[in-house]
């Protein structure tokens, strides 16, 4: 059954399905849903706009992003991220709910909520993003993500 | 902006749900900094809102929590707005603020803040709580808003990042010191030791985000880059097909992973230019046994004084001290009745008599004004080179023959005599 499904999933997606989502993760491939999720993020937050992170995250995750976007949009306040380069630092958890850490390098600033104020420079960052995922709907979608203080980051080879 | 709040509120319902068990009782969130007294985070969404932030500018641009001063309470009608630091805020590891008067600001209005608006700039760690004063609702965290000598409750901020913990480190790697690895007649190469990253800031709020690449490349006589490449670590290149008088040079850099680049490290060299050749060795003199003449038909012994031996000739140019060898490799002897015999060495050198000399010659015929005796010894020159801080070489630079003066050796023939009948 689970192989029907995911068969109508990749039949759907090689239709054009899903929207602007990124390339369907294969079941194999948690870091490429990750990349996805972290995509479907920076976009979500540039844009003040929550609508394209139904495809790549759910439950607990999803609502918190909801929440960072709405509070962004509440105060006009966006998240500019230029990214420069990602790599997945650690992947791990178990095989139904595994983990992917992504090292993210970018130049961000945060534009508006000011009293028309200049957008402030872009800033060099480096961030470890964590997400847990789940596979749901014949796809790969983020349960549980977290920034990571740099306490916590995984070591990089 | 009435659509997001809208939108906001919405995304609250589920939210407040959602972290219903969140840990309110929670002292500290992030680094190892506690909380401040009189910080409250009931009704705020910590955890979810704690946030880090890395960076390399110390004047921290993208700090999430600078244009939310919100005067969100219609009740007195303005929010007064307070911060706390820790850490190397202020250019003293393992500060604390105290809780700082930030900004009243009016129902409906937003101020802004960030560390530069008080001539602060963040080196190392620093962590930042943001609260707005409980003027109207005292005791949420505790007793205190209306003349209480308890704490008064500082409200963690609700819409936007109460608690940021910030990681600045603006302070490049070691620098590389690129150095001469090997230098040719045509060529000069170049290498260099891995560095370390240096961090920012000092004691427990020092921070070093860790070294990332190398970027490096060579030029020649000041052209273009050549072999341009960002490298994880050190790397060795070469200018080849130098000329006498080239200068080439190696052009390092070394970053850390927010992007804090060392200046240009340069070394230079120019390819080893051969030396001029030693003047000749002085030539040995011949010496043959049986002397002062010879006996056709029996064999005579030659041989070389002073035996020729390994010659070291030391010379400065410039910055490049230089080794000359010239080392005996063959001796040619020409006995005046023939072809030149050649021998290698020592043999060709011959020994003196009464030793048995391994170079003899026999002639077939007498010579009255004597045969013309003489040695051509070649030597194998070769140099060496002190540049930068090692040595290079060796490097052929041919051979030098010398020949010694020739002897003039008279041959007799042997007259067979009756010594006695029997």
């Amino acid at each position: 059954m689970r192989a029907l499904v995911l068969a109508m999933v990749l039949v759907a997606a090689a239709c054009g399905g899903f929207g602007g989502a990124a390339a369907l993760p294969a079941r194999q491939d948690p870091v490429a849903a990750a990349l996805a999720a972290d995509d479907a993020l920076r976009l979500a937050l540039g844009r003040a706009d929550a609508s394209g992170l139904d495809g790549h995250f759910t439950g607990r995750a999803l609502l918190l992003a909801r929440l960072e976007v709405a509070q962004l949009a509440a105060r006009g306040v966006r998240r500019e991220e230029v990214l420069e380069g990602r790599r997945a630092v650690h992947t791990g958890g178990s095989e139904a709910t595994p983990e992917v850490v992504l090292e993210i390098r970018a130049h961000q600033r945060w534009t508006g909520g000011g009293a028309g104020a200049a957008p402030p420079p872009f800033a060099a960052t480096v961030r470890q993003w964590s997400a847990v995922l789940e596979w749901s709907g014949g796809r790969w979608l983020v349960r549980n993500a977290a920034e990571l203080p740099p306490p916590q980051w995984w070591p990089v080879t | 902006m009435r659509r997001g709040a809208v939108l906001l509120g919405g995304v609250l319902l589920g939210v407040t749900s959602l972290l219903a068990t969140r840990d309110v009782a929670a002292s500290s969130w992030g680094s190892s900094y506690g909380d401040p007294y009189g910080f409250c985070p009931l009704y705020s969404y910590l955890p979810a809102t704690y946030t880090s932030v890395v960076t390399n500018d110390p004047s921290v641009p993208n700090n999430p929590e600078r244009d939310t001063f919100w005067g969100i309470h219609a009740d007195p009608g303005y929010d007064t707005w307070y911060g706390f630091w820790y850490g190397d805020y202020a250019g003293r590891p393992g500060d604390a603020s105290g809780w700082v008067d930030m900004m009243t600001v009016p129902y409906g209005s937003v101020g802004h803040w960030n560390f530069g608006d008080y001539g602060w700039s963040v080196h190392g760690h620093v962590k930042q709580y943001v609260a707005y004063y409980n003027w109207t609702f005292g005791g949420s965290c505790g007793v205190g808003a209306y003349g209480s000598t308890d704490p008064p409750p500082y409200m963690a901020d609700v819409y936007g990042w109460p608690v940021v913990d910030f990681y600045v480190d603006s302070v490049p790697p070691d620098p590389p010191a690129p150095v001469i690895s090997g230098v040719t007649p045509a060529s000069v190469t170049f290498s260099w030791a891995p560095v370390s990253d240096r961090g920012d800031g000092s004691g427990a709020d020092y921070f070093a985000i860790g070294f990332d690449h190398f970027l490096s490349w060579i030029t020649v006589n000041g052209g273009p880059a050549q072999q341009y490449a960002a490298t994880p670590a050190p790397r060795t290149l070469t200018a080849a097909g130098l000329r006498a008088g080239d200068v080439a040079c190696v052009h390092v850099l070394a970053y850390d992973r927010l992007g804090n680049g060392t200046g240009d490290q340069q070394a230079c060299g120019s390819p080893l230019a051969p030396p001029a050749p030693p003047p000749p060795p002085p030539p040995p003199a011949v010496f043959i046994n049986p002397w002062p003449a010879g006996l056709a038909g029996l064999d005579s012994w030659y041989w070389l004084s002073p035996r020729p031996r390994t010659l070291t000739y030391v010379r400065a140019v410039g910055a490049t001290s230089y080794v000359i060898s010239a080392a005996p490799q063959a001796v040619t002897w020409s006995f005046g009745d023939g072809r030149p015999v050649g021998y290698g060495v020592p043999a060709g050198y011959g020994y003196a008599y009464p030793a048995v000399s391994p170079v003899a010659h026999s002639y077939q015929g007498q010579s009255a004004t004597g045969y013309p005796v003489s040695a051509t010894i070649t030597y194998a020159l070769s140099w060496m080179a002190f540049a930068g801080s090692a040595w290079f070489g060796p490097y052929s630079m041919g051979t030098e023959s010398v020949t010694t003066a020739a002897v003039a050796y008279p041959v007799r023939q042997a007259q067979p005599e009756i010594a006695s009948f029997g």
